[in-house]
């Protein structure tokens, strides 16, 4: 797997993680409305979603740093030392399609370092306003990564699709890690509030999970449109492959989540005895990290993906020995 | 089962004509591989998916290495997904097209094919 799959997959998880763990805090922990224990609980729920975030952007901005830079030793096919120059990395940036995607999506990281990082000083108001803005910028962060890929190849259309396709993926995945942290701290901890709020946030991840999980199944097929000559591609092309084990992988998270959201989650919140109660809540926590863990894996594939000819020109004839006569 | 045909053959053809990314050589005038009457002015690659110019090149040499392009290779300002390479006055022999193109999903491809010229 070469280095640039690594970043690539890095990059995507760390942007999931920003655009995940800010959907966590708008979409259930603001409408959890807790009170006492649990309030104390949304409050240390709070600051690790701050420091997720923190990392999500600091990962985010030293690989899209890294992606610049193996790119300009791969499209100038020079040396690194000459590559890293001001004169090849200058030319990527300004004059490749690349390089002005990259521009933008620098700038997002940007802002949004700047707005975790500036003192919060604001009214309450001015606080969610500020979240809502930093949750803006990270969905189009996800966004604007279409650009970075395939996509950025074919239509404008198969871009949009894929933009979608990224921002529901990043909302299921990135909201996962902040979910297996409120269900740790409910095991760690014991309590009859800390395993409320973690089985009230377990049940409030359900509808956004389910909604993600359709829209990706939706734009997936879209993406395949796009990418795949043939259904035969699938398996008698590496791309198409790789595909197959990434849709594998997904229907694994599938049943998992369906288990989370169906069995595990209902029965730790109607669970009689605490005892019951924790221990449902260890078998939610196990599968939830199970599903993050198949998650990653899902994005080491994407990575491979994306340094993978399309399977349409592994049909199609289109090699260089083909060309070479 | 009529709108069932009309969906298999909806996916079908969506799945034949919408394929993309990456660009490879589609083809070229004078064709790959052919001999030519008249020596051509200006060599013309169209590849399958738009190309970076700032990263991609064409140089077209003779039997003895020698290049006889004259400007290097320009995209089309309308189709970028096509390059002009300018020719000298070719006499009549055996010529070699080398390209590496960077397009603009990022990847890097690269070819070579002979074309001849037989006034």
């Amino acid at each position: 797997m070469p280095p640039i799959a690594w970043i690539k997959a890095a990059h995507i998880a760390a942007s999931a993680l920003l655009a995940g763990a800010f959907a966590f805090e708008l979409l259930i922990l603001r409408r959890l409305a807790p009170a006492g224990d649990e309030a104390a609980l949304a409050g240390w729920m709070q600051g690790r979603l701050r420091a997720l975030t923190l990392c999500g952007v600091a990962v985010a901005a030293v690989s899209w740093v890294a992606w610049l830079g193996l790119l300009a030793i791969s499209m100038s096919g020079q040396p690194a030392a000459q590559a890293l120059g001001p004169s090849v990395l200058g030319t990527v940036v300004t004059q490749t399609t690349f390089g002005h995607v990259w521009s933008v999506r620098a700038v997002l990281l940007l802002a949004l370092a700047a707005l975790l990082l500036w003192p919060q000083r604001q009214a309450r108001g001015g606080s969610a306003c500020r979240h809502w803005l930093a949750a803006f910028l990270s969905l189009l962060l996800v966004c604007s990564l279409a650009w970075a890929g395939h996509a950025a190849g074919t239509q404008t259309v198969h871009a949009l699709v894929d933009a979608v396709h990224l921002c529901a993926a990043s909302v299921w995945l990135g909201m996962l890690p902040p979910l297996w942290i409120a269900i740790q701290r409910a095991c760690a901890s014991g309590t009859p509030a800390g395993a409320a709020f973690a089985t009230s946030a377990a049940r409030r991840f359900s509808l956004p999970g389910l909604l993600a999980v359709c829209t990706l199944a939706v734009t997936g097929v879209g993406n395949a449109l796009w990418l795949i000559a043939s259904p035969r591609d699938l398996l008698t092309t590496k791309y198409g492959l790789v595909l197959v084990a990434k849709l594998a992988v997904f229907a694994l998270m599938l049943l998992l989540a369906a288990g989370n959201g169906l069995v595990l989650a209902p029965r730790a919140q109607s669970a009689a005895l605490p005892a019951e109660r924790l221990q449902a809540l260890r078998r939610l926590r196990t599968s939830v990290l199970l599903e993050a863990t198949l998650g990653a894996v899902v994005l080491v594939l994407v990575g491979i993906l994306g340094v993978t000819a399309p399977a349409m020109h592994g049909s199609a004839g289109h090699s260089m020995h083909d060309m070479e006569m | 089962m009529k709108a069932r045909h009309a969906l298999v053959a909806a996916l079908a053809t969506a799945f034949c004509v919408a394929a993309g990314a990456h660009a490879f050589l589609d083809h070229a005038e004078p064709k790959v591989g052919s001999t030519v009457k008249v020596a051509p002015a200006e060599l013309k690659l169209w590849f399958t998916e738009a190309v970076e110019p700032a990263f991609s090149t064409v140089q077209v040499v003779d039997a003895q290495g020698k290049r006889v392009d004259t400007a290097g290779a320009k995209v089309d300002a309308k189709n970028h997904k096509l390059l002009h390479v300018a020719l000298g006055k070719l006499p009549g022999g055996s010529y070699t097209a080398v390209w590496r193109i960077v397009s603009v999903d990022t990847h890097v491809s690269q070819g070579r094919f002979v074309f001849r010229v037989a006034p």
